[in-house]
């Protein structure tokens, strides 16, 4: 699995990353070589294994019930830009 | 006063406390001493309110109020929040962040009475084996400051080492606690996955994260367990079962010790592979029943490990966009671009990379061929365990393939990097729990330490093995 220049720049404009061509250069070499690495699973035969998500799916562990609760304020007091008590952002349409 | 603070554990410090040796404050001015002259930068942020905690501990334990823990100075790595002070994860997007609340397991121990010295080092957003992918600088080894502490809980492992901290608190994603323990020569416990909550620890992997103690003695980390674990609301993966007693004790001899054979390659260290087998020696000479078993996917463990984590990364990532927390970027800019730009230049090299594998492993070409699979190959792993520990108690073996290697070594190759977690990922794969301990030293007087892996929630497994084992070294 060999990844070339515009795989690497097109994975960077999905994560929201900037990359210069340095950075591109050496993801491109390093990005390769760890799915050479990983694809070794691809070897063992896995069509009757059922897959695995959380790792807990035998466990008690279960989400809460779906009721609204409080949230805290405080947890946005740190945002860039607060207006009337909601984040604002920047400009989506010019 | 002078106290000397060489490898204390909370017993001789509740013994200390008792016999009015010294009290919480000045113990805790002991530490904050030594943190002063420390040359390791395993803290990045001292709390300055420690002498004024530990104040309110001595007041406690004067009105008979203590507990176990009342005046026990704790390191708490920095990606971990504690309400009022800054929480960086290591990263430059963080660097000014301050926590607005209190991770739930941090506040079990701080209601115990600890008292929190300061906030530790790691790679960023706990995503190294090195401690290199700090921006706030590596961490040194103690036992050598020209070797690793291990990562990503490097501050933590080394503030224990080096004496700056009797115990610290750490997150284990994939061996993050017991690596630094392997090479700082410390005790670290990465409990069973939902054992301990993970609110208020800023997720990496929020299927493989545990918060996990590290200490002096393996005591020590089933104090600090038997705090912070159990129920809690706020994290909807913690385990509403029982918390049983820790420190009760129990028979080590009656437990069934088995080692599995894919641990022992000779791709490994002789010298630590030495270690561990003249340890599972000296077991078998004391009485200790030994079975040699199989665990037949140990070598995809790895493989899966890289696949399932780095897909979680770039999910659990996403969140830092500049737009609640963190660095900003120019307002002027448009949305596209204040993403660009925030998250460009606050994050590393390392995390930049994990979340470009992650964004690739995800992506709809590639989903099926990868992610699918490594969730496949987490249910044999988890199989293989389950089916291992209906005839054995507790798996013996190395912690890491290698003692504490040079800084710069590996910092080139991500791979190489990533191979030295090949042994403890897969109890995060499966979620079982593990210890690790140091055993010996190796021929440039570095520590190598051994591995305990026990089922999910057998915990205590762990701490009857691992006492006998260290009461053992300590003759």
């Amino acid at each position: 699995m060999k990844l070339n220049k515009q795989e690497v720049l097109n994975l960077a404009k999905l994560a929201k990353l900037k990359l210069t061509d340095q950075e591109v250069n050496m993801y491109q070499q390093q990005l390769t070589e760890v799915l050479g690495y990983v694809d070794k699973i691809n070897s063992l035969d896995l069509e009757k294994v059922k897959e695995s998500l959380t790792g807990i799916e035998d466990s008690d562990v279960k989400p809460r019930s779906d009721i609204a609760e409080d949230s805290q304020p405080s947890t946005i007091k740190q945002a860039a830009q607060l207006k009337e008590g909601y984040v604002a952002n920047p400009k989506v349409f010019k | 006063m002078n106290i000397d603070i060489q490898n204390l554990s909370i017993d001789q410090i509740q013994q200390a406390f008792k016999a009015k040796k010294f009290s919480s404050e000045q113990l805790t001015k002991a530490y904050l001493n030594n943190i002063k002259k420390d040359k390791t930068n395993s803290f990045i942020t001292i709390n300055k309110q420690a002498l004024a905690e530990a104040k309110e501990a001595d007041q406690r334990i004067k009105q008979g109020k203590g507990t176990v823990l009342t005046g026990i100075p704790l390191a708490v790595k920095d990606i971990i929040l504690y309400e009022g002070l800054k929480a960086t994860a290591g990263s430059k997007i963080l660097e000014n962040y301050i926590a607005s609340y209190t991770a739930t397991a941090l506040q079990r121990l701080k209601d115990a009475g600890m008292v929190v010295i300061g906030k530790t080092n790691c790679d960023e957003f706990a995503m190294g084996s090195s401690n290199e992918n700090s921006y706030f600088g590596p961490v040194l080894n103690p036992r050598d400051h020209s070797k690793v502490p291990g990562g990503s809980s490097g501050g933590s492992a080394a503030a224990v080492a080096a004496n700056l901290a009797p115990v610290a608190l750490g997150t284990d994603t994939g061996g993050s606690v017991r690596q630094p323990a392997a090479f700082c020569g410390v005790v670290g416990l990465k409990p069973s996955y939902g054992r301990v909550s993970r609110y208020g620890s800023m997720a990496m992997a929020s299927s493989l994260d545990q918060i996990a103690p590290l200490a002096n003695t393996v005591k020590d980390t089933a104090y600090i367990l038997q705090t912070m674990a159990g129920y809690d609301p706020k994290d909807a993966t913690s385990s509403n079962k029982e918390v049983p007693k820790y420190i009760a004790k129990k028979e080590a001899k009656k437990l069934r010790l088995g080692v599995p054979k894919e641990y022992f390659s000779d791709n490994i260290n002789k010298e630590v592979k030495e270690a561990v087998e003249q340890q599972i020696e000296a077991l078998k000479s004391k009485g200790f029943k030994v079975k040699q078993v199989s665990l037949k996917y140990t070598d995809y463990a790895l493989a899966a490990y890289y696949l399932l984590m780095p897909a979680e990364v770039s999910s659990n990532l996403a969140r830092y966009d500049g737009l609640l927390y963190g660095l900003m970027a120019d307002k002027k800019l448009s949305l596209e671009e204040w993403y660009n730009t925030v998250r460009s230049q606050g994050f590393g090299a390392e995390t930049k990379r994990r979340i470009m594998l992650g964004t690739y492993i995800l992506s709809a070409g590639y989903y099926d061929a990868y992610y699918k699979q490594a969730q496949k190959v987490r249910t044999l792993i988890k199989q293989d365990f389950s089916r291992v520990f209906k005839e054995v108690d507790v798996l013996i073996t190395p912690a890491t393939p290698s003692t504490a290697f040079a800084l710069g070594a590996k910092t080139q190759d991500p791979l190489q990097m990533y191979l030295s977690d090949i042994f403890t990922v897969s109890a995060n794969i499966a979620g079982i729990c593990g210890l690790v301990l140091p055993i010996a030293k190796d021929g440039n007087n570095l520590p190598i330490g051994v591995q305990l892996l026990a089922d999910s929630f057998a915990e205590d497994k762990l701490f009857t093995l691992g006492n006998y084992i260290e009461n053992e070294h300590r003759g």
